[in-house]
């Protein structure tokens, strides 16, 4: 039987995608990503208890409105805490799984350059992360929605919007940002200590409104922190005081994204698998 | 020089570590060409550290490494025309065999046509191409595992195949069809490589033995040369017998023995006739006939020297 050989290193990214379907399947589509997304949506049953409260005892703990309370409920307990934590969780498993397990081999005997195949479990990576905190956080705006709906509250779907952007932006931080640590440090204990001491660093930034706050710009959330209020300044009218402009700190976290994004790329192309 | 001639692979002077100074490689020189070359060493000689640093996985820390004249380590276009069998089973779970040999057919560049074309011709190599192939990887026997894995290794039809240990594990049929596939790839004009810590697995079918011993180059040649570099070095054999002075007699004016040591251990019955041969290609030829004429019974014979462990010990005497 005739054979077709090829001849090229891939030029298109990714290897023709496969390495990124292989390691989102296996990261995603799996029992763990399935537990992830269970144990992370039982946060959602918040607005279920305002949500009872309302209806039953004609009592609620939105005293600010629902929409006010999804803003101030998913800014800090997702953005800041639970979407960094479960981008830590499968950045962790994402890099080192096919290193821990040898199947890594596969990839690295074919013609796709070393950091195609980082690039792409970096991506899927994005790309799964996004989905979950979209599916967390339509879920959770769904509740408020249909508590603002019974409530006869103000609503205002471009809150919807601005916390997908924000969701985005930690997604592409924390993505490549676990990853670097995943690529240099393949053991899981101290890449978990890692993750712990890089989230407190940067939840530290958001907690340092009313101490430090000289050296609070080298806190990540201090940034994120500056969007939500800039988000609840547009859509509830509120005159939170913001340090810098959006544009500027979008501007900051494309040029942070880069670096980031660069680190990843020399640290695979310098990677060995013995 | 010849295309045949051309050496696919070069070592030179190469040196690799690993953390906890351990040594894979140690100032290795070695070029391989065309035919099938085997890897023969204990386990820890460094035949696994060669493909490694012959796929990229590592790089060297001192010298050069050279595949196809490209760097494996930096430029993966190498791999256009290179198969590499692993040694361990390494597989993504829920795949089947056909779904992992055409997503790595893909991984390779091939459209997903191209793809399923190229499983179907792979699979038919190594005689998997029936229902098996649509069974995940994990109900496999090993015996399906090494093919598959040698399928894959074969996406491409690539000029120069690496194989780690494909004969470890494998039932004697799939041995044996191994070695055919293998044969039949050297007459197509594959070059192969493959490893092993078992010398008769490799000599039937190998053009070229490399005996690799604490990441060192010990010896390469033609199959009859490494033969006879093994047959060349003192055997000790151990013998078994309730009468072993009796049987030392006639053991002694032998010109293939050098010398004779007779131990009595106190708990047992047997007494024990240990004979030294530099010769051990004559000593086992004239055995039979020194053990009917004798008339002495035998409960055990033992060549204790008669594997490669001790050959790499004499030869790094």
């Amino acid at each position: 039987m005739a054979t077709l050989k090829k001849q090229n290193v891939h030029s298109d990214l990714l290897g023709d995608r496969v390495i990124f379907k292989v390691s989102f399947k296996r990261t995603f589509l799996s029992k763990r990503g399935l537990f992830t997304l269970i144990f992370s949506l039982l946060f959602a049953l918040y607005p279920f208890i305002g949500l009872y409260q309302t209806l039953f005892n004609n009592d609620t703990i939105f005293h600010e409105g629902a929409m006010y309370s999804f803003h101030s409920f998913f800014s800090f307990m997702y953005e800041l805490v639970i979407i960094p934590l479960i981008i830590a969780l499968f950045a962790s498993y994402i890099i080192t799984e096919d290193i821990d397990d040898k199947t890594i081999t596969y990839w690295i005997v074919r013609p796709i350059r070393r950091s195609e195949i980082y690039l792409s479990k970096l991506l899927a990576l994005v790309v799964g992360s996004f989905l979950i905190a979209l599916i967390i956080e339509s879920v959770n705006f769904l509740l408020f929605y249909i508590i603002a709906k019974v409530r006869r509250e103000f609503i205002d779907l471009r809150l919807f919007l601005f916390h997908l952007i924000i969701i985005f932006i930690i997604v592409l931080y924390y993505s490549t940002a676990t990853s670097i640590i995943s690529l240099i440090f393949p053991f899981s204990t101290l890449t978990s200590i890692l993750y712990i001491a890089l989230w407190e660093l940067a939840t530290y930034g958001a907690l340092m409104d009313l101490g430090a706050k000289g050296i609070k710009w080298i806190f990540i959330h201090n940034y994120i922190v500056q969007i939500q209020n800039a988000t609840a300044n547009i859509v509830f009218g509120f005159h939170y005081t913001i340090d810098m402009s959006i544009f500027s700190i979008v501007i900051l976290f494309i040029i942070l994204f880069t670096i980031l994004s660069s680190l990843f790329i020399y640290l695979s192309k310098r990677k060995e698998y013995p | 020089m010849s295309k045949e001639e051309a050496p696919f692979v070069i070592f030179y002077n190469v040196t690799k570590w690993y953390k906890g100074n351990v040594i894979g490689l140690n100032q290795f020189t070695a070029q391989v060409s065309g035919g099938i070359t085997g890897l023969v060493g204990p386990n820890g000689a460094g035949k696994s550290t060669f493909l490694k640093l012959a796929t990229g996985q590592i790089k060297p820390n001192i010298g050069i490494v050279r595949v196809f004249n490209k760097d494996p380590f930096r430029d993966s276009s190498v791999f256009n025309d290179l198969g590499y069998c692993p040694e361990q089973d390494a597989f993504w779970s829920w795949m089947t065999g056909k779904e992992f040999v055409e997503i790595l057919a893909k991984a390779k560049g091939y459209s997903k046509e191209e793809a399923k074309k190229e499983t179907t011709r792979v699979l038919k190599i190594v005689s998997l191409d029936d229902e098996r192939a649509d069974r995940p990887i994990i109900t496999y026997s090993k015996g399906m595992r090494q093919r598959i894995k040698v399928a894959q290794a074969l996406i491409g039809s690539p000029s120069l195949l690496l194989l780690d240990e494909p004969f470890a594990g494998a039932d004697p049929i799939t041995r044996a069809h191994l070695g055919r596939t293998f044969e039949d790839l050297r007459k197509e004009g594959v070059s192969i490589i493959l490893s092993s810590h078992v010398l008769h697995e490799v000599e039937q079918f190998a053009d070229q033995i490399k005996l690799i011993y604490r990441g060192r180059l010990l010896a390469e040649g033609p199959v009859r040369d490494i033969r006879a570099l093994i047959y060349d070095h003192p055997h000790r054999i151990k013998i078994l017998t309730d009468s072993p002075r009796e049987l030392a007699k006639y053991f002694v004016s032998l010109p293939s023995v050098k010398s004779l040591e007779i131990t009595d251990p106190s708990n047992l019955h047997y007494g024990i006739l240990w004979i030294l041969t530099h010769n051990p290609a004559v000593f086992y030829k004239e055995l039979p006939k020194v053990l009917v004429s004798s008339k002495v019974h035998v409960e055990e014979i033992m060549s204790v020297d008669d594997n490669l462990q001790a050959v790499f010990e004499y030869l790094t005497q």
